[in-house]
């Protein structure tokens, strides 16, 4: 292999691969990137932890001779980040990896590239298609509501449902659940994947990093058998094994009827709960939320730490409704939405289920703090 | 007695004997200045060789002989050494086998924690003939803070005195005190003339006795941040004195701030009465080296069966876990999850401590100690609780 690389397209490259890199590996070869230089721009990096992978188009290499390279991945970022090149001349032979710029050179180790596993590529003909912009909001509103932490491990990841017309993405923790819909066409025919496919948390993240609101609509294929989702964007094929274990049902969650909608803006009542919140700590969270004809009135009372009373005039007239939650549970979803986006909240009653709606097909559920006193 | 009568008594205690150059004295009239804005009394009463004393008392045989409360198995451990063993080195936390080595002649006798609560207990309530305001540190060892409390007796001194001769009437124990107006010095002076007796530090000897002091004995400073600060020169409580707040930050971090104060003799924690308990654990030291995950996982379940026993009867709920394991090596690790919620049941608890268990296998040594813990308090139990989604 011989090539002269662009740093900066290299750099963007890695930025994205290495992010899947693992840290500590049972199979040490995991801890590189894997360079395949072809000479007709189709150059790619690839990295994998086994769980998910990612295969990235590298731009600006000139290649002289095709070949495989094994990168050790913080060594050679390093050397990346720091050089001072425009292009670096890659050459590897069997035994070294050289690098060199206009005055550093770097002799690496070469590794043996058939030891790389193979990262799997977009190979299906059938898939479905969704805008990028809309698939980054998806991402953003529901992956916050997941739990990595609870052995219940379809949680710690996001459910994607979907049809010839439309996708459809659930997060939850077993307190709140955040749930958005989209558009989405079929290209030939796409079936809709059966089960519950359940993506983890890590290749949302890295997907949603690869994701810009002006790329062209992105490939999803969920594979039969439904073990693996494969993402194809722009400039990448992203693979993610998909998470075991059964999603809950989650439409059982929606209350079958409520007494009580009130219209709200995103942008005042964020602010509102985050002042709220100041004064909660974490033995005692709940923040008091009384609604009534023209007012929201907020507070919270925690000892040692203080109280806080806060008034928010709402567009609401009808009877009151008193409601204690977990602060944050609210700043998580209210900070994926911008400020002027109009919000309903549909409420029972302090004991159940409340639920924000927006226009944009955004839903989240959270459960009410109790207190017994 | 008003605060400022006490505070005129305290002052008229004997001092140490204890040089002092001009430089010191200065610093010490300004620290001075500062305490005595809202100057406490407090005594911390600590009883002789405790579990050992009991035993001495309770059986006469034992008198006068080196003995050693704890296990006398290969895995024992010394829970605290009678004086006559302490002569041959002997020491509590020390391994049995290693005492035995030191004092061939040492007797090994098993706790009846029973016994050693009941004169917890006695000596609780003698305590509070003469203040409320009590912080137990363990069954033998306590704060008590007197400030307000002096009734008609002329100081602190006093009161130390007389708690000392009602606990040895009353419970045929001895027991040292230390009086000061802080915990960090009363602690120290407890120490000072141990066993069976009384030491007094005043706001106007406390700066000078902190100088002198080596900075081992600082409570607080265990034998690593020790170590830590002879490496950088700091062998005393006045070469403390001497570095900046930001050099000791930038060596010892949050602790920095904590080491600095108590080397100006300045301690402002107060003494609670109801102290809430931090955490709560269980351990268990084994005959013979775990070396499977099998076995672990075997040794996990009363531990947690114990921790859990102890939040139904306190009506508390926690929500990180620590596993700590000892290595034969002594090497010891602990790793511990929080969670968003506090455990609502033992298998909760239980199905955490086996992940984290499981993280430590394959091992290359043998585990000789396993231990779980609670801590992070989330409240008790219905206080505030977040209602799940049904499914």
């Amino acid at each position: 292999m011989k090539a002269l690389c662009n740093c900066e397209g290299l750099l963007t490259a890695f930025g994205m691969v290495s992010g899947v890199v693992p840290a500590r590996s049972p199979k040490p070869i995991l801890q590189n990137v894997k360079l395949v230089a072809n000479t007709d721009e189709s150059s790619i990096l690839m990295g994998t932890d086994l769980e998910v992978g990612i295969r990235h188009r590298v731009l600006g290499m000139k290649v002289e001779q095709p070949g495989t390279v094994i990168l050790p991945t913080a060594r050679f970022g390093s050397i990346l980040r720091t050089s001072t090149d425009q292009e670096l001349a890659l050459e590897a032979d069997g035994d070294h990896l050289m690098v060199r710029g206009l005055h550093a050179e770097f002799q690496l180790p070469g590794e043996d590239a058939s030891l790389y596993p193979e990262v799997p590529d977009f190979g299906a003909s059938a898939y479905h298609v969704v805008s990028a912009a809309d698939l980054r909001k998806l991402i953003r509103r529901t992956i916050f509501a997941t739990d990595l932490e609870t052995t219940r491990y379809a949680l710690g990841g996001v459910l994607v449902e979907l049809t010839a017309e439309s996708i459809t993405m659930v997060g939850t923790d077993g307190r709140r659940l955040a749930r958005m819909s989209a558009p989405a066409e079929t290209e030939n025919n796409a079936p809709n994947p059966g089960g519950s496919p359940v993506i983890p948390v890590k290749a949302l993240k890295l997907l949603e990093r690869n994701l810009n609101d002006e790329d062209p609509p992105v490939h999803i294929a969920v594979q039969s058998g439904a073990a693996a989702v494969l993402v194809r964007t722009e400039r990448a094929v992203i693979y993610s094994r998909l998470v075991e274990g059964r999603f809950p049902r989650y439409q059982d969650v929606f209350p079958s009827h409520v007494d009580v909608k009130i219209p709200l803006e995103v942008g005042p009542l964020r602010l509102a709960v985050e002042q709220a919140s100041i004064v909660t700590n974490d033995e005692s969270r709940g923040v008091d939320f009384q609604f009534s004809s023209g007012y929201l009135k907020l507070a919270s009372q925690t000892a040692d730490v203080g109280s806080s009373h806060i008034e928010l005039p709402i567009n609401y007239e009808g009877k009151p409704v008193d409601i204690t939650f977990d602060p944050r549970y609210l700043i998580d979803a209210l900070k994926t939405l911008d400020d002027k986006t109009s919000i309903t909240a549909e409420l029972i009653d302090s004991k159940n289920a409340a639920v924000f709606k927006t226009d944009d097909r955004y839903t989240y559920v959270v459960m009410p703090l109790t207190r017994d006193r | 007695m008003s605060a400022e009568g006490g505070l005129a008594a305290l002052d008229s205690m004997p001092e140490p004997q204890t040089e002092r150059s001009a430089p010191e004295t200065a610093a010490l009239s300004e620290s001075a200045t500062v305490e005595r804005a809202r100057q406490r009394k407090i005594i911390h009463i600590d009883m002789d060789a405790f579990y050992a004393s009991v035993e001495q008392r309770d059986n006469p045989e034992l008198r006068g002989k080196p003995i050693a409360v704890g296990g006398s198995r290969e895995r024992g451990v010394v829970a605290a050494a009678s004086y006559e063993a302490r002569k041959f080195g002997v020491k509590s936390a020390m391994p049995s086998m290693t005492a035995r080595r030191k004092c061939p002649d040492l007797i090994f006798v098993k706790p009846r924690f029973d016994a050693y609560r009941a004169v917890s207990r006695q000596i609780h309530e003698i305590f509070a003939a003469y203040t409320p305001l009590i912080e137990p540190l363990s069954l033998d060892e306590a704060y008590l803070d007197v400030t307000e409390h002096l009734g008609a007796i002329a100081s602190a001194t006093e009161i130390a005195k007389q708690i000392r001769a009602t606990i040895r009437s009353e419970t045929g124990l001895t027991a040292s005190a230390g009086v000061s107006y802080n915990k960090f010095l009363a602690k120290i002076a407890s120490d000072e003339r141990k066993p069976d007796g009384l030491f007094v530090i005043t706001p106007r000897t406390g700066p000078s006795f902190v100088e002198n002091l080596p900075v081992g004995r600082f409570h607080g400073i265990g034998p690593v941040t020790r170590a830590k600060m002879e490496r950088l020169g700091i062998l005393s409580g006045g070469d403390l004195k001497a570095q900046t707040l930001s050099f000791l930050e930038q060596h010892f971090g949050k602790s920095g701030l904590y080491y600095y104060s108590l080397a100006r003799g300045i301690d402002e924690r107060p003494v609670c009465a109801h102290r809430i308990r931090k955490s709560v654990g269980a351990e268990k030291t084994f005959d013979a080296d775990l070396r499977t995950l099998d076995e672990a996982r075997l040794a996990i379940e009363p531990l947690v069966a114990k921790v859990w026993a102890y939040c139904e009867r306190s009506n508390t709920r926690w929500r990180t876990v620590t596993l700590k394991a000892k290595y034969a090596d002594f090497q010891q690790i602990t790793r511990g999850r929080t969670g968003e919620e506090p455990f609502a049941t033992p298998a909760a608890i239980e199905a955490v401590v086996y992940a984290l268990l499981d993280a430590l296998f394959p091992v290359d040594k043998g585990i000789r100690l396993i231990g779980v813990s609670l801590s992070s308090l989330a409240a008790e139990t219905g206080v505030e609780h977040q209602l799940r989604l049904p499914f």
